[in-house]
């Protein structure tokens, strides 16, 4: 390859690298919870992009080839820094309607459209933000950046049926997460 | 298709994963389930709050333009200087000294800089007072803090014009002893960066004893946990 038609592909590739910026920081706002550490984890990100430029394959999305190198510099630097948190057992959250059930005895509340929607900006932001980091992810992946189970297993390096199994349990505890809120908050009822 | 059937793959329903036969099954076993329906309108509300809801920043200015002036930086040299990326490191030490560490050893691993390096620490007599955290092989790490060794020179009575014609870093020994930072790409993780100056750090290179020269490996700044920093703090 010239070192020119290398430098076109390199500017496409820039261009189109430059608009996911915007996505690339909320997500790393949402890993790191700290602005500056986000600020320093896209830059990494662009920096490597850049770097290992030739080993991005022609085709796919750079969008989530982005997301990956961000999520591997974000494992590999900050994580290892921060307490290890607790380990629970996430299997076992109850579904939704199994949590209203024990407060109203009924289900009949899920049925209306528009209860999650009276949930305001900052609290969904933060019930994401609270989820552990393997389900954050997976969940900000699938539901906020629309990529496919494909593209978020190639992202993450885990099998499909991991994506899936993650992203079920990463929503059901956010519906417990927004759930306690809405109890507290009196926007459903409990006995 | 019976009820846990069902509930298994409403994830994929949702998102639109399932093949087509499924899918259709998923949806037929809705008509006659009001539960598993519920579930699923359960679900893809919480889905539909998270994309509708989750609230959106903006990323700063200054990240994109720094993003985009490296970008333009490496389309004229092909290649990226990492100083330029590291732009913020007062805020957050310890995140962009491991940036640094791993772009050191991811370099290392690629291009093998020192491959073919003559010196050998181990036939350098060192001095008796030579303080040093660790030695490994032909490199050695000490830790000290980042000066201006011409201001520092400056505050005894040299004729230093720092302002005039720039700083020249170095690092203060824990035994008094100052080094200077060879200037290479290396070295200008230090020099680029006047925050570190009076910061302390933990520094590993190729040491030039007779010159009192470092050609610098790489560095991380000693941060102390909090309780220790105060203790710190009151012993001096």
């Amino acid at each position: 390859m010239s070192s020119k038609s290398g430098n076109n592909n390199r500017e496409k590739f820039g261009k189109e690298a430059s608009m996911h910026i915007d996505s690339l920081y909320n997500y790393s706002l949402s890993l790191t919870r700290n602005p500056d550490d986000a600020k320093d984890l896209v830059q990494e990100t662009f920096f490597k992009a850049y770097k290992f430029f030739h080993q991005f394959q022609e085709g796919t999305s750079i969008k989530a080839w982005l997301f990956r190198i961000l999520k591997n510099t974000f494992i590999n630097l900050y994580r290892k820094r921060v307490r290890e948190p607790e380990m629970v057992n996430y299997e076992n959250v109850e579904p939704f309607i199994d949590l209203l059930k024990d407060d109203k005895g009924d289900i009949s509340i899920v049925a209306e459209d528009n209860i999650l929607n009276k949930y305001l900006s900052d609290e969904i932001s933060s019930a994401i933000n609270n989820l552990p980091d393997d389900f954050k992810m997976v969940v900000l992946l699938s539901d906020l950046e629309g990529f496919s189970y494909k593209e978020i297993a190639d992202i993450m390096d885990c099998p499909i049926g991991t994506v899936r199994s993650r992203l079920a349990r990463g929503r059901r505890m956010l519906q417990k997460n927004l759930l306690d809120y809405a109890l507290n908050e009196g926007i459903i009822k409990g006995k | 298709m019976n009820c846990i059937e069902c509930q298994e793959n409403i994830t994929p329903y949702i998102d639109n994963e399932l093949d087509g036969k499924t899918e259709k099954e998923v949806k037929s076993h809705f008509d006659i389930c009001e539960k598993c329906r519920n579930y699923y309108k359960a679900e893809s509300q919480i889905k539909l709050s998270v994309k509708n809801h989750f609230k959106k920043v903006s990323a700063p200015d200054d990240l994109k333009e720094n993003i985009t002036r490296s970008f333009d930086a490496s389309l004229n040299k092909n290649s990226v200087s990492r100083t330029r990326f590291l732009s913020s490191l007062q805020p957050f030490y310890g995140f962009a000294a491991a940036a640094v560490l791993l772009i050191a050893l991811v370099s290392i691993l690629m291009i093998k800089p020192w491959q073919g390096k003559t010196i050998e620490i181990s036939q350098i007599h060192l001095p008796d007072d030579f303080v040093y955290v660790s030695k490994n092989e032909n490199k050695i790490t000490i830790e000290g803090e980042v000066v201006c060794l011409c201001c520092e020179m400056h505050k005894k009575g040299a004729h230093a014009a720092c302002k005039k014609y720039g700083h020249t870093y170095g690092i203060k020994a824990d035994n008094g002893v100052y080094w200077t930072i060879m200037k290479n790409d290396k070295g200008a993780d230090i020099i680029d960066h006047k925050e570190l100056v009076g910061t302390r750090i933990r520094l590993t290179g190729w040491f030039y004893l007779d010159y009192n020269y470092i050609d610098l490996d790489r560095f991380e700044p000693v941060v102390y946990a909090r309780s220790n920093s105060n203790s710190l703090a009151l012993n001096e």
